[in-house]
């Protein structure tokens, strides 16, 4: 993987997603009237700073492993344990197309598909025992919410009646 | 004072509230057995379930989980050398050593003593605190409040064991966060990109799920297999020996309890630090320093007697001023607020039953867990077999259609996930979640008496230093950010005092 001054070019992603995000986040801010601008403009300041901080503790160079010592030293002796992109990137897909399911589709559709999809081809788990646990989930999930504490399930924006 | 404690004792003793007591108890301990889920996880699961709930059934189900979790997590330590949370594992260095020479019953009946009192002297802490702290809390305005609200964030951020940059990052992020929807003092309506369901601010509980049992079941789907792979074959005899085995040893059940108690009422400190501080000053105060680590059971009372006090002593700040002390005493705020209760000076005199229920229920809880813990030690210890592929889309999908339920608002799925998402990569990029959540809780209250403040001063920031208790606020401030630097002098000093003593080379 690509490295930038020693260090993985991943490692600096989520601090210059931050920054991307505090200059947008500034930028509104700064439409606001004073008073409705003050507190964010001045916490997206500071963001803005810790971030630089965050960036350049991150690099290999002399200045930022001294300042991971002094400001971050748990980084420095974190033995971290490292795991495959395409296993966290599967995690969060699947977080994410359950969450699509659940809006479009409704609970009661996409638990079992969800639970059934995620046992097999994320955990590996075998058809059976898959199944079996996206129909146990689902019925589980009827009886808490919508029997026991008489929510009525969310029926997706496919089926809903408006 | 008296008809306060006896109202929360009878508001707890309803069929409904002794229930979900027992309920929350069952959970905290099977949560508590199982790395990577414990009390955070599961108040966070509950939080939707909650909803429908009287605010006593509510809280009593919260104090059983947190009363449950500590004996779980020791049971594991003991017998498997897998701590269920951070803190127990302080009980694995003499703990598995006992287990390993048969003694396994011995060190969990004095680790459920130690719980049970530790939890007890917790709660006393708390029933003493607590009126204090309500008339102390009458003195404050809102210059107090907000510096209170930037000590709790200072405090998390450089507490936060070596991490203090990306505390603060995530603790900005926070504030970013709470500065989402219709702003009280201005009335404007900001960050929200015309979404109604931004206006009244990013939901609390919904990211909570989010950040907590969606984040760490995605952790665990990651790393994979078993939670524990020892092996489970333990005997475990001799228990009630254990438990009398704790009394014996009443000076070392006392310092862990007022440690955990000190500790508890710091915020952002951490149980961690308490059952840790708890072992090193019993071993510094021992005769025979050498037998710890290889079974000396001592080493299993005091971490256990600490972890369950500070969780009694944890409500303090978190009732009394708003300020959590840790991730679960964050969660259970949201809790809290879900229920109308916001905690801070006005919940300690509107709420004074439900505080005192929820006292008495996460004593209770304490008490039960221990004598449920010893009973089922064998097949709790079991629970760490279970394959977290299994066990991750299932607590993944309850999450999500229980972060429905809060408010049968779809809204709050897609909330949960992203910040599910956010929590995994904060994870994984080693920012700690626990100031993100308290920047979001204490952000709108910052802000809000930030304006107060100065409409009360006409814009002079001198009101800050012009009362006593805002004056003694601003030096705690200082202080708190001090302290990072201040550290390695004062462990300097402490080593050569340790060297001149001859107690370390």
């Amino acid at each position: 993987m690509t490295r930038v001054l020693g260090t993985k070019l991943i490692e600096y992603m989520p601090a210059v997603g931050m920054l991307v995000l505090t200059i947008l986040y500034l930028a509104t801010a700064s439409g606001y009237e004073y008073e409705a601008r003050e507190a964010p403009m001045a916490v997206g300041w500071v963001m803005l700073v810790l971030l630089v901080l965050d960036l350049v503790s991150r690099t290999s160079t002399p200045f930022g492993h001294a300042l991971l010592k002094f400001l971050n030293p748990s980084a420095e002796e974190a033995s971290e344990e490292r795991f495959p992109i395409s296993k966290q990137l599967s995690a969060m897909l699947w977080v994410a197309a359950y969450t699509a399911m659940l809006v479009f589709v409704g609970v009661l559709i996409a638990t079992p598909l969800y639970v059934f999809g995620s046992m097999r081809f994320h955990g590996k788990r075998t058809y059976a025992t898959a199944a079996f646990a996206a129909v146990l989930v689902t019925l589980f999930t009827w009886a808490l919410f919508q029997v026991a504490l008489r929510v009525t399930l969310y029926p997706g924006l496919l089926f809903a009646e408006y | 004072m008296l008809d306060v404690w006896l109202g929360g004792v009878q508001s707890l003793m309803d069929v409904n509230e002794i229930v979900f007591l027992l309920i929350g108890m069952s959970i905290g301990l099977f949560v508590g057995v199982l790395p990577g889920l414990g009390g955070t996880t599961a108040l966070a699961l509950l939080t939707p379930v909650t909803f429908g709930m009287e605010n006593t059934e509510a809280l009593a189900l919260a104090g059983g989980v947190m009363g449950g979790v500590p004996m779980g997590g020791a049971v594991t330590a003991i017998l498997l050398n897998t701590p269920g949370q951070t803190a127990n594992a302080v009980t694995c260095l003499d703990g598995y050593p006992l287990a390993q020479q048969g003694k396994a019953g011995l060190a969990i009946g004095a680790a459920a003593s130690a719980n049970a009192i530790g939890g007890i002297i917790g709660t006393i802490s708390v029933l003493l605190v607590l009126p204090i702290a309500t008339n102390l809390v009458l003195l404050f305005g809102p210059p107090e409040f907000f510096l209170i609200a930037i000590l709790g964030l200072v405090l998390v951020a450089t507490t936060s064991r070596g991490k203090m940059l990306r505390a603060l990052v995530a603790g900005a992020f926070g504030l970013m966060v709470a500065s989402v929807g219709y702003n009280d003092v201005t009335g404007t309506e900001r960050f929200t990109l015309g979404n109604e369901y931004l206006w009244d601010g990013l939901h609390l509980a919904p990211a909570l799920v989010g950040l907590f049992a969606i984040a760490e079941m995605m952790h665990l789907s990651v790393k994979g297999g078993s939670i524990a792979k020892a092996d489970t074959k333990v005997e475990i005899t001799n228990m009630t020996a254990g438990l009398l085995e704790a009394f014996k040893h009443w000076g070392t059940i006392l310092r862990g309890s007022l440690i955990g108690t000190f500790v508890g009422a710091i915020p952002g400190v951490g149980v961690t630090v308490a059952s840790f501080l708890s072992y090193s000053m019993t071993v510094q105060a021992s005769k025979d320093p050498e037998s710890f680590g290889k079974g000396n059971i001592k080493g299993v009372i005091a971490p256990e007697a600490a972890i369950n006090a500070k969780d009694g002593a944890a409500l303090i700040p978190t009732l009394a001023f708003g300020l959590p002390g840790g991730a679960e005493m964050a969660v259970f705020m949201g809790i809290l607020i879900l229920h109308g209760m916001q905690p801070g000076p006005l919940m300690l005199i509107e709420h004074q039953v439900e505080i005192y229920s929820l006292v008495w229920a996460l004593t209770l809880s304490c008490v039960l867990s221990s004598f449920v813990g010893l009973l089922f030690a064998r097949p709790l210890a079991k629970l760490t077999q279970i394959d977290t592929q299994l066990l991750a889309p299932i607590i993944i999908a309850i999450s999500l259609v229980g972060s429905y339920a809060i408010d049968m608002t779809i809204e709050n799925v897609v909330l949960s996930a992203v910040f599910g998402v956010i929590g995994y990569l904060m994870i994984r990029f080693d920012y700690p979640r626990i100031t993100l959540v308290v920047a979001m809780v204490l952000g709108s209250l910052a802000e809000r008496n930030y304006h107060q403040s100065m409409l009360m001063s006409d814009g002079d920031w001198g009101i800050y230093l012009a009362r006593i208790p805002s004056a003694i606020l601003v030096v705690c401030i200082v202080l708190s950010l001090l302290s990072p630097a201040m550290r390695p002098f004062f462990k300097r000093l402490a080593a050569r005092r340790l060297a001149t003593k001859g107690l370390v080379p």
